[in-house]
């Protein structure tokens, strides 16, 4: 509370002042969170009250079908017989997928929160003059270049690293070749390129950059090495920083699709932002058959498809990708909480 | 083609012979498949037996136009019948759209119309080939400003950015009864009437039979042409990594699969389960011409009566004309895009207001020209002539005994004013 | 505790004094290392290589053949190119000028309010919702015929609107959700509490107002950080490709009025397999990319590190 006047609160126009920013505020949130209230709604909704041209906000006849058939899609319930089309873009439970991409996304963040917060430390404390400047443009240096530029010689490099070749060379003079590394069609091929973010690399600089140096100097004289400065006095300074960093890069990961896309084949080892896509594309494709695919004479599964097939399906599955990001948040919303306590209590 | 030219798909042209392809398949489906699975005189894939008249084909509402009494649609109608029949079909009280397509569909449309062919004139002189003449012919800018008044203002076709570029969201629309007439294929018409976004499924609900409700045919065209109807089917090909005997072991087995009596199989089986003919029926269409199957009473007629299974038999049947890739050979240099000229389509469709479609169009001729200043193909021009007249001699072949009044009024001064003049 | 340091003051160097300097360069070293080598390989290297495959006619089976600059010369004379910089540009001008302010502002009231409010708040202003959500969404609702902005237009009495139709309006659409986004705000905020109050108590003696208050303490407080995103959305703004593709179409209709850089490199350059000239293009856009980027730091030199 701090721009407001701490004399004279009682004085009826700031009193006013103050009501309005709060009215004005909460209605700020009703209008941001009205997306999500809409897409829980929708997701209620028969597909058919979807496509009708007064919208609806509170569907009539509310129906949980979207729900359910997602959750059989979902849980591979074979009793249901339900289409061997579905059966095959969802080889595995769905609990693989979510696995995957809980693997990919956590184990990015273990690696790349130390390895990047360390590296912006120096940057911003150990080292001086130009040799601060110059790793301080080679690390920021490639965000000004569209990612596209290096989908493909990232992509050869997954295969055959160091070699962005389709095939690694062979030792000049010898039939073999040379030893190289693949990571592609692992988890790792979506982890290692995302160990060193430079936009986590910026924030986590920006934030350095505004503690006192004369912390650092005192700490110093106390002796101790700087891994222990950093790890005692300016980790538990900068825990909201990491917890903004944690979560964006969490999202960043989380969502990725193209990636994980071109360089993940075996269906096992995929994530869900690929499954879902998969599915929304089987939701949303008109009835396509071809002389394998099985029947569906399952009457419940069929109600359920009639009433899940539109719009509706397609919320349930959206609202099930952000569904972790959200835990996320609220995660490291704690954490920046705790540190605006820590630091902000007068 | 591309990936056999590039060295990625054996060569299984013996193969071919020894099952005796050639004589199993009907005549012009042989002869289709044959010219675009093929190099040189050497296959690289086996087909799947089963083929759709994929491109240029449309589905409409035979109850609703029967309702209205309007006239149905036959296999080589007009833009103007279309265009008649999308406004007849236009009823905004009950909600209903005559017709409603994606937003490409105007080039597509300029296609049916010999856009393809009229539009490019070879230049061998020139360091890319090809060249375009758009604003000479008053034609195009004719057909634009007729499709966007169907459009726009009579408002009896539906097109909408956020609906995407694909059938999917128009299918849903035809599906819930909002539009009369789409572009689909083939495959979106016979869907199984167990899986409830299939036509089938639309019909049982609404208590209509099937063959009095939906009825297919080709996409109009004009000036007496047809775009020959692209067939679609499933190719199997291999590695050339393998050796010949596991050529002949994966083609024996594609063979009975499907076209031997592993289709039978296959269709007996889904009777089994199913006991719908339209289950059974759902492909009916197949290169060896077969409709009945061993353990299966009845034919695709049951299923879907008589008139449709003749209707798509005929759309089959339309001829497919000479293709380019065949006669050139393969540009090994980047080529230049048709997206300036795809760009003020998109414009004459997304916007209703006034245009001048002309100007518009020479816009995109003169980007399109602007552009190609940069690309250099890699076949030299002796080479292309020589590939250029033969291609030439059999389009003119072709259009001369397929299309007779095209070939009068439009072919033949195209021919004779812009092409052989160059490539002599 | 002491006082926190505002933007530019500093009390000597923080670099450690010269007789230490022998385990902590080993330290420093140490600690820049990992980051170091795994962004040469995968940062770095595979732009090198991008580089050399802009001068080839880069085909993915076969070995690229050296063309010099014959890409970029294509590219220049393609009126296309440069209708797809001119919609990049406005691109992310209106992206900038619409949503960056925003959050800001939101950050800073946020402030004001108690501490459990503040929590509550906290939670749902910012609360994200997923990139496919909200393609979904946002179709839905922009769809002419039966989406919920259209509803909203015509009961107010407006005309039909064609919404992602229309050539002219359509990038305003595309940026209207963006507006709704208060993501950033939680970084505000994590910057804006490291004030202490004492600063607005001495402000308020000598008789600042509300907004002057905002003006002469939050805002420079806020500085480097504003600085440091508004670099981020100008470099992001300018490559901005996934939104306006799923939205509109890949080539950006209507007739191309949607259709960015990288849209544009997509396709019609990756789609038609024209790799040398896609990696070309990229590094055109990066190269005026790195141009206003310099431009803008130079007029709020911020960093004295660049």
């Amino acid at each position: 509370m701090s721009l407001f006047p701490q004399v004279g609160r009682i004085q009826p126009k700031l009193r006013i002042a103050w009501w309005a920013l709060t009215i004005s505020l909460c209605l700020g949130v009703l209008l941001h969170l009205f997306p999500f209230y809409y897409m829980m709604a929708l997701s209620f909704t028969p597909a058919a009250e979807t496509l009708s041209p007064t919208p609806v906000f509170f569907p009539r006849q509310p129906t949980a079908a979207a729900w359910r058939l997602v959750w059989v899609m979902a849980a591979r319930d074979m009793t249901l017989g339900f289409s061997e089309r579905a059966a095959t873009l969802l080889k595995y439970p769905f609990y693989v997928y979510f696995g995957n991409s809980l693997f990919m996304t956590l184990m990015t963040l273990a690696l790349s929160l130390p390895i990047t917060s360390l590296a912006a430390y120096a940057n911003s404390k150990l080292l001086r003059g130009r040799s601060a400047r110059w790793t301080f443009l080679f690390f920021i240096g490639t965000m000004m270049i569209p990612g596209v530029v290096t989908l493909i010689p990232s992509f050869l490099l997954t295969r055959n690293f160091p070699f962005p070749l389709p095939v690694a060379p062979n030792i000049p003079g010898t039939d073999r070749q040379f030893p190289f590394i693949r990571i592609w069609d692992t988890p790792w091929a979506v982890i290692i390129p995302g160990v060193f973010n430079a936009f986590n690399f910026l924030m986590f600089k920006g934030f350095f950059d505004t503690i006192p140096d004369s912390i650092i100097q005192a700490a110093r004289v106390d002796g101790g090495s700087e891994f222990n400065i950093f790890r005692r006095i300016v980790f538990p300074m900068s825990v909201p920083v990491f917890a903004v960093c944690a979560w964006l890069q969490f999202g960043g990961v989380w969502e990725s699709y193209l990636w994980p896309l071109l360089t993940i084949q075996d269906a096992h080892k995929q994530p869900v932002t690929v499954v879902i896509a998969r599915l929304v594309q089987e939701f949303t494709r008109s009835s396509v058959t071809g002389p394998n695919t099985g029947v569906i004479d399952n009457p419940q599964l069929r109600k359920m498809l009639e009433a899940g097939l539109s719009w509706n399906g397609l919320m349930v599955l959206g609202l099930l990708q952000t569904f972790p990001i959200f835990v996320m948040f609220i995660i490291c919303r704690e954490y920046l909480m705790k540190g605006i306590r820590i630091r902000g209590l007068r | 083609m591309n990936a056999f030219v590039q060295g990625m798909l054996a060569d299984i042209t013996p193969l071919i012979s020894k099952y005796k392809l050639q004589e199993r398949c009907l005549p012009h489906l042989w002869a289709n498949w044959s010219q675009n699975s093929q190099v040189d005189g050497k296959y690289f894939c086996y087909p799947l037996n089963e083929y759709s008249p994929d491109v240029g084909t449309m589905i409409y509402r035979k109850d609703l136009i029967a309702e209205k009494g309007l006239k149905e649609p036959q296999v080589g109608w007009s833009w103007e019948e279309a265009a008649e029949l999308f406004k007849g079909l236009t009823d905004s009280a009950a909600g209903i759209t005559g017709a409603g397509f994606p937003t490409w569909f105007l080039p597509y449309h300029m296609a049916f119309h010999g856009w393809d062919i009229l539009t490019q004139p070879p230049v061998p002189a020139q360091p890319w080939h090809w060249t375009r003449d758009i604003t000479s012919d008053p034609r195009w800018v004719e057909l634009a400003d007729n499709y966007r008044k169907v459009l726009h203002e009579d408002k009896a076709i539906l097109s909408d950015v956020a609906l995407g570029g694909g059938d999917e969201e128009y299918f849903k629309l035809f599906h819930a009864g909002q539009i009369a007439v789409g572009r689909f294929n083939y495959w979106s018409m016979f869907g199984r009437p167990t899986e409830p976004t299939s036509l089938s499924a639309m019909a049982d609900r609404v208590g209509t039979p099937y063959p009095d409700m939906f009825g297919a045919v080709s996409v109009p065209s004009g000036d007496g042409y047809q775009m020959g109807n692209g067939v679609m089917w499933g190719p199997v090909s291999y590695s050339p990594n393998q050796t010949a005997e596991q050529h002949d072991m994966g083609v024996s087995l594609v063979d009975w699969m499907f076209f031997d009596i592993g289709l039978d199989m296959t269709k007996a089986g889904i009777w089994e389960v199913a006991k719908d003919p339209r289950a059974v029926f759902s492909a009916f269409l197949y290169m060896t011409g077969k409709q009945g199957y061993e353990g299966v009473p009845g034919s695709a007629v049951d299923a879907w009566g008589q008139e449709l299974v003749d209707r798509w038999l005929e759309i089959g049947k339309i001829p497919v004309e000479p293709q380019r890739d065949v006669f050139f050979p393969a540009e090994q240099n980047p080529a230049p895009s048709n997206q300036a000229i795809d760009d003020q389509f998109s414009l004459m469709v997304s916007d209703p207001a006034a245009m001048d479609v002309a100007a518009m169009l020479k816009k995109g001729e003169d980007d399109w020209l602007a552009a190609v200043a940069g690309f250099a193909s890699s076949t030299s021009e002796a080479d292309f002539k020589a590939a250029a007249q033969e291609y030439f001699a059999a389009l003119d072949d072709f259009i001369k005994t397929n299309y007779s009044e095209f070939y009068a009024n439009r072919f033949k001064p195209f021919y004779e004013g812009k092409v052989l003049p160059n490539i002599s | 505790m002491q006082e926190p340091l505002l933007a530019g003051e500093s009390i000597g160097t923080a670099a450690p004094p010269r007789e230490l300097s022998r385990r902590s360069r080993i330290e420093r070293i140490l600690f820049v290392l990992p980051a170091f080598l795994f962004h040469l390989s995968w940062g770095w290297y595979p732009v090198i290589v991008a580089f050399y495959l802009s001068f080839t006619n880069s085909r993915l089976m076969k070995p690229p053949d050296f063309v010099g600059w014959d890409n970029y010369n294509r590219l220049w004379h393609d009126p296309l190119v440069a209708k797809a910089f001119q919609v990049t540009f406005t691109y992310a001008a209106l992206s900038i000028v619409l949503t960056f302010v925003m959050p800001i502002l939101v950050a800073i009231l946020l402030m004001e309010m108690p501490k459990h409010v503040m929590r509550w708040m906290m939670l749902l202003w910012f609360l994200p919702l997923s990139g496919i959500a909200s393609t979904i969404l946002w179709r839905y609702m922009y769809n002419t015929r039966y989406g919920l902005l259209q509803y909203v237009f015509t009961h107010l009495g407006f005309p039909e609107q064609r919404f992602l139709n229309d050539a002219r309006l359509v990038l305003f659409w595309l940026i209207f959700p963006g507006i709704l986004f208060f993501g950033p705000g939680l970084i505000y905020m994590a910057a804006l509490q490291s004030i202490p109050t004492s600063y607005y108590e001495a402000a308020e003696i000598e008789g600042a107002s509300f907004w002057r208050k905002i003006w002469t303490i939050s805002l420079p407080r806020l500085r480097p950080i504003i600085v440091m995103m508004l670099t981020f959305a100008i470099i992001g703004g300018l490559q901005e490709f996934s939104w306006p593709q799923i939205m509109t179409s890949p080539t950006g209709e209507p007739g191309g009025a949607a259709r960015t850089v990288v849209m544009f490199i997509y396709q019609p350059l990756w789609g038609m397999m024209r790799l040398g000239d896609a990696t070309a293009l990229a590094v055109m856009l990066f190269v005026v990319i790195m141009v206003i980027t310099i431009v803008y730091r130079t007029i709020f030199k911020e960093d004295p590190d660049v």
